[in-house]
């Protein structure tokens, strides 16, 4: 069993967690553990959302409404090549909205169909680290003890990889056993389970202090039954904020293993494999809107989650909702 | 001195179960290893490789035998070239540690500037726009802006190369041009963090006492912010710029794909392409203990350099 991983001034900083709250993981992540306080407008718990924020729900809505209604939308098959008419032609050639890649294909569709597998898989990944990180959080910041050094020296030693390099090598013991899709679910799902575990024993460590939870166990209730009724509602808020930060990041994993060629086969549409897809007509200078097509909704997507995670933040913050 | 001690023992427990973790985790493909690693050889062949990785050994020993070769520093070979993993990684480790130097040198003195400008004059019209952009290039992935680099400077302006590299002992001229597209890449979502970071860290130096005793002293604002804000402002941007040494190390991997530099990220990606798994194996192992290691010498380094931890422990 690994020992107590090193107090060091980070372990410091994450055991204050919730304070200052530096919290090892993806930038975005941090970030948002960063800055939850002293300089953003303090805004009211009840007050109405900004602009800001019903344009980036809006945007979800629209792509997760497009990406759940695909196949019923009138939109050409993603890999239909349509007899090459519309190959490597620019937005809004021969009718067909966004162009046609490589191949080809219709861009709109493609983009369409991509946004199924590419919410899939950001998604999916999200709720295996939620859910197999928040348990593993909340153990160890209810036991504390021994099952605390445990689960963190676990935690730690899957921190010690690059997040993208544990993705990779993941990738590589999975994708012969499972599907293509299951591969990057599970291996992107595994790289978000440190984070989601340490946001969570964090605020669980402190909830589990408090009178009510001494109160339930002075009136003889289980501990499971403390874990779920007590301590749990108290700390989902936050591990909520932080997992919509980590569907983005996870969106922008699976953009850059495609990239690499590494996701899902090349056949599937994925923004990742979009930006693949268009990368040697980008680079030869011929038709960059391949590129841009795919690259643009990363960029959107991963902006409005980004924006949304740090709204929920601000309203459910553990630090602000006591003032 | 006793604080480093035990740190370098736990750095050592923390090794062992992350070389620990690399080994065992690729152990767990499926099907004869053999023939994944070399799947047109003679049987002859596939008998002799099996021999050199001692397949045939208890899980343990073949951990144990592994580990001893990557201290010494030969940790296997590339079965589908032939070359031995050392000589991989002594030509594509320093295209990566260039590439992470200076994206973060960039980062660093891009934000620097920008943060404590920020800071002071907090709630600006000059605040609100760097926070925003800040804001916008958190959600530009690092690759995705090198590949819109690629098109506009290097071609559609031709301004710059972006499909090579250059040692920096053939042409240091050659060399930083070459990297700079790739550096700014990696660099630019590093800005957006630091530069948040240090702002709102030096907002709250500039509350405290010593800064209106500073004030009240008389000094430039240029030498409170600079000598007497910057200093204590600057302890969390510089745990997270050491934690983000990992995140370089990731993003790296990309951007070296997009830019075909010859690092060890784009090595990792043939390794897991060509299904090479002890290459593989050595590369993730490589990558993770530089990575660890290098933490522990940053946590040693505050120790060293921050009396205040020294204190707080001598307290505790």
């Amino acid at each position: 069993m690994p020992e107590p991983l090193p107090d060091s001034p980070l372990d410091s900083l994450s055991a204050e967690a919730a304070a200052t709250g530096v919290l090892p993981g993806t930038p975005e992540m941090q970030i948002a553990a960063v800055e939850a306080g002293a300089d953003r407008p303090s805004r009211g718990r009840f007050r109405g959302l900004g602009i800001g924020a019903w344009l980036c729900m809006g945007w979800l809505v629209l792509i997760i409404g497009a990406a759940l209604l695909a196949p019923i939308l009138p939109l050409d098959d993603p890999n239909d090549t349509l007899g090459g008419v519309i190959a490597n032609k620019g937005f809004g050639a021969g009718g067909h909205l966004l162009g046609g890649d490589s191949s080809g294909r219709d861009l709109l569709s493609r983009t369409i169909f991509g946004a199924r597998n590419s919410l899939t898989v950001g998604f999916g990944a999200i709720i295996i680290g939620t859910v197999i990180g928040g348990l593993l959080g909340l153990l160890a910041g209810y036991y504390r003890g021994r099952i605390d050094t445990f689960i963190v020296g676990l935690l730690d030693v899957l921190l010690s990889f690059p997040a993208l390099v544990l993705a990779l090598a993941l990738v590589a013991v999975l994708q012969d056993r499972v599907s293509d899709l299951l591969t990057l679910v599970l291996a992107l799902g595994i790289i978000s389970i440190p984070v989601l575990a340490r946001i969570t024993r964090a605020n669980a460590l402190v909830w589990s202090q408090r009178e009510f939870v001494m109160a339930a166990r002075a009136q003889g209730a289980k501990d499971w039954r403390i874990m779920i009724r007590e301590v749990l509602p108290n700390v989902l808020p936050s591990a909520f904020s932080i997992a919509l930060l980590g569907v983005a990041v996870v969106i922008v994993a699976e953009a850059g293993l495609g990239t690499l060629g590494v996701g899902l086969s090349t056949q599937s549409p994925t923004w990742g494999n979009i930006i693949n897809d268009g990368r040697s007509d980008l680079t030869s200078g011929t038709t960059p809107h391949i590129v841009f097509v795919g690259a643009a909704m990363v960029f959107l997507t991963v902006l409005a989650l980004n924006y949304l995670g740090d709204v929920v933040r601000a309203r459910f913050d553990v630090r602000e909702a006591g003032i | 001195m006793s604080t480093i001690v035990k740190k370098l023992i736990q750095l050592v427990v923390v090794l062992f179960f992350v070389t620990f973790f690399s080994f065992s985790l690729l152990k767990l493909i499926p099907g004869d290893p053999v023939d994944t690693l070399k799947p047109f050889a003679t049987p002859e062949q596939k008998a002799t490789i099996r021999a050199e990785l001692g397949l045939d050994k208890p899980f343990f020993t073949q951990y144990y035998n592994w580990l001893k070769g990557f201290v010494k520093g030969d940790p296997g070979r590339d079965y589908s070239t032939g070359e031995p993993v050392k000589v991989g990684i002594g030509k594509a480790l320093p295209v990566t540690l260039q590439l992470v130097f200076y994206a973060q040198i960039i980062a660093l003195v891009v934000a620097l500037p920008l943060g404590i400008l920020t800071a002071y004059r907090a709630g600006s019209w000059f605040d609100k726009i760097t926070n925003t952009s800040a804001f916008g290039l958190l959600a530009l992935p690092g690759f995705v802006l090198g590949l819109i680099l690629i098109y506009y400077l290097g071609v559609q302006w031709k301004i710059l190369p972006t499909q090579q590299y250059v040692p920096f002992g053939e042409n240091v001229g050659e060399h930083f041009k070459h990297m700079i597209l790739p550096a700014v890449s990696l660099a630019v979502g590093q800005v957006a963090i630091y530069m948040r970071l240090l702002r709102s860290d030096m907002i709250q130096t500039l509350q405290e006492d010593f800064i209106t005793m500073a004030k009240a002293k008389g000094l430039t604002n240029r030498r409170i912010l600079l000598r007497h804000a910057l200093r204590p402002s600057s302890f969390s941007l510089l745990t997270v710029a050491a934690l983000n040494v990992g995140a370089l190390i990731g993003g790296a991997v990309i951007i070296e794909a997009v830019f075909q530099l010859p690092g060890l990220g784009l090595k990792l990606v043939q390794a897991v392409a060509t299904r090479q798994y002890v290459a593989l194996q050595a590369y993730v192992a490589i990558i993770a203990v530089a990575y660890v290691a290098f933490n522990a010498l940053v946590d040693i380094l505050y120790v060293v350099l921050d009396p205040r931890i020294r204190h707080a422990r001598a307290v505790a």
